[in-house]
């Protein structure tokens, strides 16, 4: 359990500490931001499990390379932003061994788990709902720019696609959204 | 401004990237469009919305047990460590062996990190692409990667040699040289971890994987000097 922390024991302090070796201190950092990590894998992997295991590999992938921080951005962006890059390293990953070793139908099975395209006319989905009937690239970009804030160009970079094909992917995305949320 | 060209334009002008008279044009044209004004009016409830998104979610389990188990193995801080091993073993006016001991891990240090500093290892990042099918590069990474690992057990045999011998010796040391030696430790430590985290960008970085198994082989006789004085 984290010792007790003064209030003024800022992220900065917690994180110098947490250089030094602290694990006390990267457990209160950890604290902090664990639901902003464990929200955004959810939303990009959509799978309970693998969003609790990416969480745990960019916990300890920051205590790895917590010295490389300089302290030059807040360590919520950092972690944010390791986050947003280990998911992605992870899902083209998992892609290019779809591409070589698995059959179509084991395939399915490797990906997160998938709700049916067409939802239930009768009940009005929530954002949250709706933005996992997306389609991948759709949702990613939708995820990345309108929730998170990136900007058309640093998402290019993160995807590896072009700054036009990400404004299409959140038109596209936009589109069907409003599409399913006014049913 | 129509109304195909108002959707097609809508993002760019909720983005803020219309110029002015494209805006007012896109503007005229809500003003008496009823469609595109409900288009307009749902896109930015959705932003609205969406901003709602970034709240946190919490697991279903807790995940910091295991979390807390990979840290010590994977990275256990030398200044930290050295902190601990020294705690307690400083008597008052210090003594000249831990001295000795002192300008020696120094000077070995001064070599070590002129060969392996934080430059030279930026230097010598030499931004390979691991491409798919990449794999004869990458079957020699994963030696590299055994090299390192295979370098980096006896860091730790000699962490905890180092440790039982000033646990249990009656050592004299200087405050000074502590210091010392937990300010060469942390240097060398974080040499170390540029290497590794410029290897979690580039794990089948050979170049990489090579300079962190000499560096783990340097780091372990910096030890064992330090250990056999």
């Amino acid at each position: 359990m984290p010792r007790e922390l003064q209030p003024e024991r800022s992220d900065e302090r917690l994180v110098r500490l947490a250089q030094k070796g602290d694990t006390a201190a990267f457990e209160s950092l950890y604290r902090s931001n664990l639901q902003r990590i464990y929200a955004l894998a959810m939303r990009m992997l959509r799978n309970p499990s693998a969003a609790e295991e990416a969480t745990q590999e960019v916990f300890v992938r920051a205590w790895e390379r917590l010295r490389s921080f300089r302290r030059d951005s807040l360590f919520s962006s950092w972690l944010h932003r390791m986050t947003v890059n280990l998911i992605l390293d992870q899902l083209r990953a998992r892609q290019r061994f779809d591409e070589r070793f698995v059959e179509e139908p084991e395939a399915a099975d490797l990906k997160p788990a998938r709700q049916p395209r067409h939802p239930p006319a009768a009940a009005r989905l929530d954002l949250e709902a709706a933005v996992a009937l997306l389609p991948e690239q759709a949702r990613m970009v939708f995820l990345l720019h309108d929730v998170e804030g990136y900007r058309h160009r640093e998402i290019a970079g993160l995807l590896e696609i072009a700054e036009g094909t990400s404004k299409a992917h959140l038109h596209r995305a936009r589109r069907q959204l409003r599409k399913d949320l006014a049913r | 401004m129509n109304c195909q060209e108002t959707r097609r334009r809508l993002d760019d002008y909720l983005e803020g990237d219309l110029g002015s008279d494209e805006s007012r044009a896109l503007e005229r044209h809500t003003d008496g469009c009823d469609a595109c004004r409900r288009e307009l009016a749902e896109t930015r409830r959705l932003l609205d919305e969406a901003l709602g998104l970034r709240v946190g979610l919490q697991p279903g389990r807790e995940l910091w047990g295991d979390i807390e188990a990979r840290l010590e193995p994977r990275r256990a801080p030398l200044a930290g460590a050295a902190s601990r091993w020294l705690a307690g073993l400083v008597p008052p006016g210090g003594g000249l062996r831990w001295a000795a001991a002192g300008a020696t891990l120094a000077g070995i240090l001064v070599a070590t990190l002129t060969l392996v500093g934080p430059s030279s290892v930026r230097r010598s990042v030499p931004n390979p692409v691991l491409r798919p099918g990449a794999t004869t590069a990458l079957s020699v990474a994963t030696a590299g990667q055994r090299q390192a690992a295979a370098a980096e057990a006896p860091i730790f045999q000699v962490r905890r040699d180092l440790a039982a011998t000033l646990e249990g010796a009656d050592a004299t040391l200087d405050p000074v040289t502590v210091r010392e030696v937990e300010r060469n430790l942390a240097i060398l430590d974080e040499a170390t971890g540029e290497i590794r985290a410029a290897l979690e960008d580039q794990p089948s970085s050979i170049h990489l994987n090579r300079l962190l198994a000499s560096q783990y082989q340097m780091e372990a006789e910096v030890l064992r000097r330090l250990h056999r004085l």
